[in-house]
């Protein structure tokens, strides 16, 4: 009886290799080959978006200090200049200016943008990483639905974090950043609704030297240079 | 005897039944229907979503069903077989999984009927008409930052996942991650998974801090695993010198954290992304066609700092 | 003596029938749209993958075992199958990639099904280990298994072949139907007609007096252990095809709505009493039972009391009834 039943088995099994010559032999290689061709590469993407796509929108950038300013007197007009992912109380702006380096730590530049120095400061992030998505979604360009997976969406605002930080941040660390030095930006940031109390999502406790008034804006930089180096 | 207690029997059962059955609201004649469809109702937090569901749904005039997939996508197909046949008008769906539910609402679209998806998305682009999900990898980058902030860039932590294989676990595992891997100092010395539960949760900190007697920090992936956890650190006498963070919202994580005890958790709006979706459900069959296929909703950071702006899975104004 | 065996359980089978009857009257009046043809093969379809299990579950307990593994196996198998299909065997040694066709794929998932059905089975009979802890290992290991292989997650996108193998329809009716309705025939035949079904019966109802009549009672359990593991495989194309893809939490649960539906069509826990026809009662009642308080918009946390009372029943009827018998 039991060796009926194996013979049933390997029968089974044997008709099923015989149907229809089920199995199909290729080469490792050109299956590997093609799979990465197929793949969705978040890397391609960001690549792509920052290349050519984002530079279209440079010319657009909203001008930081007249948006501090609207902030300050009309809080709903200032959200509706910026944009919002789906059903959310961030709001991010592409956002350009010039400003004075107040201060310098590991995490970013403290930067004095109004015309007279005085507090609100703005944030550039100039950290070993960036968190958020204040580019991907400030830009408009990345449309959630066009994703059928909402982590593709996800990982590429972390390749085009990666990039800011590669080819924006590396470079302009490079030229050692001073207290004093006027800068030039491009950049985007986001803004939670809380904000005019408190910035929700940590930040203030950890950037040393800025006991005044907490920072409105963080500003994830696209485009950063030093404009002059004048020394006070 | 046997016969007379069986006939009895269901002749109590059928009583039952038809009290049921009276007992239910009269629905007016040609009333249309929506079914609410839910992955699990054995966690808290999905019931919270079902109840806001029905509730928005019966609001804007519809009469409401509520389908409990216990977590099986084969469950699900076969309440999508009978939501198809029962000719439901819409369907406000919270799936069980990404790949495995998406057969379910194309066949619910090829029989007519539009599905809306609420908090775990499902990976097609073209067969629900909308998905309000909730943006778990943002949250946990949220959290994650939060995370550094408090623990410092040095230390070592513990990470409890869900249920393996829920998108959910991933995305909120990876979301944390993104952040957190960015400062070699803090070093992860366990990653084990407690299924969502409180009681697994509890037994797997214990177990992990006969190993790992000195860590600094745990991340949930829900805050019942976060209860858990506490408890157990409770237990150790640790619960002052290891920070626990959660995710969801739920009621007693919120009031841990208004006690100082838990760091930090993120909130999630099941009853935002339920009342979105009747309302996208409801406009659709009044003839508004071109909804957003996805729309995130953003998950924010609870701390001690911003505890008074939030209630359990909500906001407090 | 036959007939009086014959008579008990056609009683048995009556009081199921009744129940059903009664079950389908009540809902047929109170839930709007049950009785109608197209819930009619909702229902069959629903209670197929159900069906494939308790089929195998009712020879399994027959022999006075049970089978938790089901659920897990049904999961693992069908991740196999899945497996196969989208990614195939990669061999790295010889540079070489093999593709699986669907009746490829499906046999060697049916095979694995088998197999871990027969470590079930040589772990009671040869080790001796109580079938409900045999089992109850296989059960976690089958599912850590199942997640081992797909990575905890889901494979997906499995192709229009093996999609219409479990949903498509044949002469106007559901493959799934088709497929479980194929089962339940042989297995019928399986317990009435050969000699391997009388031993099950044997074995189940005196295992110390099969053994003494010379039954190599170990063989036939192996047996039917290597059919439910089997029969779990064949739940595990269904589910899969039927999602167009496997996921690791297929089929947790099962076991228990199984295992229900023996008791319920009224198979004696401790072996050699009962039918596959009531068995099939039992999926029965318990697939009306789902559409029937669904359709009536019941909460689903009633839903739930409400199962676990007829269950209760089911066994309390059996229980009077073979005492009085």
């Amino acid at each position: 009886m039991k060796r009926r039943h194996l013979l049933y088995l390997i029968g089974i099994v044997s008709l099923g290799f015989l149907l229809g010559g089920s199995l199909e032999f290729r080469r490792l290689d050109d299956k590997r080959a093609e799979e990465r061709a197929a793949r969705f590469s978040p890397a391609e993407y960001a690549r792509d978006f920052w290349d050519n796509r984002l530079v279209a929108e440079m010319d657009s950038p909203q001008a930081v200090d007249e948006l501090i300013r609207l902030f300050n007197t009309d809080m709903k007009g200032a959200i509706a200049k910026g944009r919002t992912l789906g059903e959310s109380r961030v709001h991010t702006y592409l956002l350009q200016g010039t400003g004075r380096i107040v201060a310098v730590d590991k995490d970013g530049l403290l930067l004095s943008v109004l015309p007279e120095h005085t507090d609100p400061h703005v944030v550039i992030r100039t950290g070993a990483y960036i968190p958020g998505n204040a580019v991907r979604d400030a830009s408009g360009l990345i449309d959630v639905s066009a994703f059928s997976d909402t982590m593709k969406f996800n990982r590429i605002s972390a390749e085009i974090n990666r990039i800011v930080v590669q080819e924006v941040i590396t470079p302009f660390l490079d030229r050692q950043p001073q207290v004093g030095m006027n800068v030039r930006f491009i950049g985007a940031a986001e803004v939670a609704e809380d904000a005019t109390e408190r910035i929700p999502f940590g930040g203030r406790e950890r950037h040393e030297g800025s006991d005044g008034p907490w920072h409105l804006l963080k500003i994830v930089p696209i485009q950063l240079e030093v404009e002059q180096a004048v020394a006070g | 005897m046997a016969n007379k207690l069986l006939v009895s029997v269901v002749a109590v059962l059928c009583a039952a039944l038809l009290a049921v059955g009276c007992s239910r609201k009269e629905q007016p004649q040609g009333q249309k229907r929506i079914a609410v469809v839910v992955s699990t109702l054995n966690n808290p937090w999905f019931v919270v979503l079902k109840d806001a569901a029905k509730t928005c749904a019966e609001e804007l005039g519809y009469r409401a069903d509520v389908f409990d997939s216990q977590n099986s996508p084969s469950v699900e197909a076969g309440h999508f077989d009978t939501i198809i046949d029962g000719r439901y008008a819409a369907i406000l769906f919270n799936p069980t999984d990404a790949e495995g539910s998406i057969a379910s609402v194309k066949r619910a679209k090829d029989a007519g009927i539009p599905t809306f998806c609420m908090d775990r998305e499902i990976s097609a682009g073209d067969v629900a008409v909308s998905q309000i999900i909730s943006d778990n990898f943002s949250g946990c980058v949220a959290l994650g930052e939060y995370f550094v902030g408090r623990v410092g860039d040095k230390g070592t932590y513990v990470e409890l996942l869900g249920l393996l294989g829920d998108n959910n676990t991933r995305n909120r595992s990876d979301g944390f991650h993104s952040v957190v891997d960015n400062y070699p100092g803090l070093r992860m010395v366990a990653q084990q998974s407690a299924d969502f539960d409180r009681t697994k949760a509890m037994e797997v900190m214990e177990s992990i801090l006969q190993a790992h007697p000195n860590i600094n920090a745990v991340f949930c992936g829900n805050d019942a695993m976060a209860m858990g956890a506490y408890r157990a650190l409770i237990a150790a006498g640790k619960e002052k010198k290891v920070m626990v963070f959660g995710f969801d919202g739920a009621n007693d994580v919120i009031n841990e954290i208004r006690a100082g005890t838990i760091a930090a958790t993120g909130m999630q709006f099941p009853k935002t992304m339920a009342r979105m979706a009747a309302e996208y459900a409801d406009q659709y069959l009044k003839g508004k066609k071109d909804l957003p296929q996805k729309v995130p909703v953003a998950v924010e950071l609870v701390t001690a700092e911003n505890i008074d702006k939030y209630i359990a899975y909500g906001r407090s104004q | 003596m036959l007939d009086q065996k014959n008579y008990r359980m056609l009683l048995a089978k009556a009081h199921s029938l009744i129940a059903l009857l009664l079950m389908v009257v009540a809902f047929s009046l109170l839930a709007d749209g049950f009785l109608s043809p197209d819930n009619f093969w909702t229902v069959m379809r629903q209670i197929s993958v159900n069906l494939c299990l308790s089929v195998g579950m009712t020879l399994v307990i027959l022999t006075g075992g049970i089978d938790l593994s089901v659920g897990s196996i049904l999961a693992l198998s069908g991740a196999i199958m899945a497996g196969l299909l989208r990614r195939g065997t990669e061999l790295e040694v010889l540079n070489l990639h093999i593709g699986y066709g669907v009746p490829a794929a499906v046999a060697i998932g049916l095979f694995v099904g088998a197999s871990l059905g027969w470590f079930n089975g040589l772990m009671v009979t040869r080790f001796r280990v109580p079938p409900f802890i045999a089992t109850l290992a296989m059960l976690t290991i089958a599912r850590g298994l199942t997640k081992l292989y797909t990575g905890g997650e889901a494979i997906t996108g499995l192709g229009e072949v093996f999609v219409r193998t479990g949903s498509g329809r044949w002469l106007g009716i559901p493959n799934q139907f088709w497929i479980a309705a194929g089962i339940t025939l042989a297995a019928v035949v399986l317990l009435r007609k050969t000699r391997l079904g009388r031993y099950v019966y044997a074995v189940g109802g005196n295992e110390e007096a099969a053994k003494l009549s010379g039954l190599n009672v170990a063989r036939v359990k192996r047996t039917v252990y290597v059919i439910s593991g089997m029969l779990a495989a064949v739940g595990g194309l269904i589910v899969t095809s039927r999602l167009n893809s496997a996921t690791p939490i297929a089929g947790e649960g099962l076991e228990l709505d199984s295992i229900a539906a023996v008791v319920i069509g009224g198979t004696s826990l401790s072996g050699g009493r009962g039918s596959v026809l009531g068995t099939v009662l039992g999926a029965l009642i318990i697939g009306v039972l789902n559409s029937g308080l669904v359709i009536m918009g019941v909460d689903p946390f009633w839903q739930q009391v409400i199962k676990g009372f007829v269950i209760l029943l089911a066994v309390v009827a059996d229980k009077l009834h073979s005492r009085e018998a």
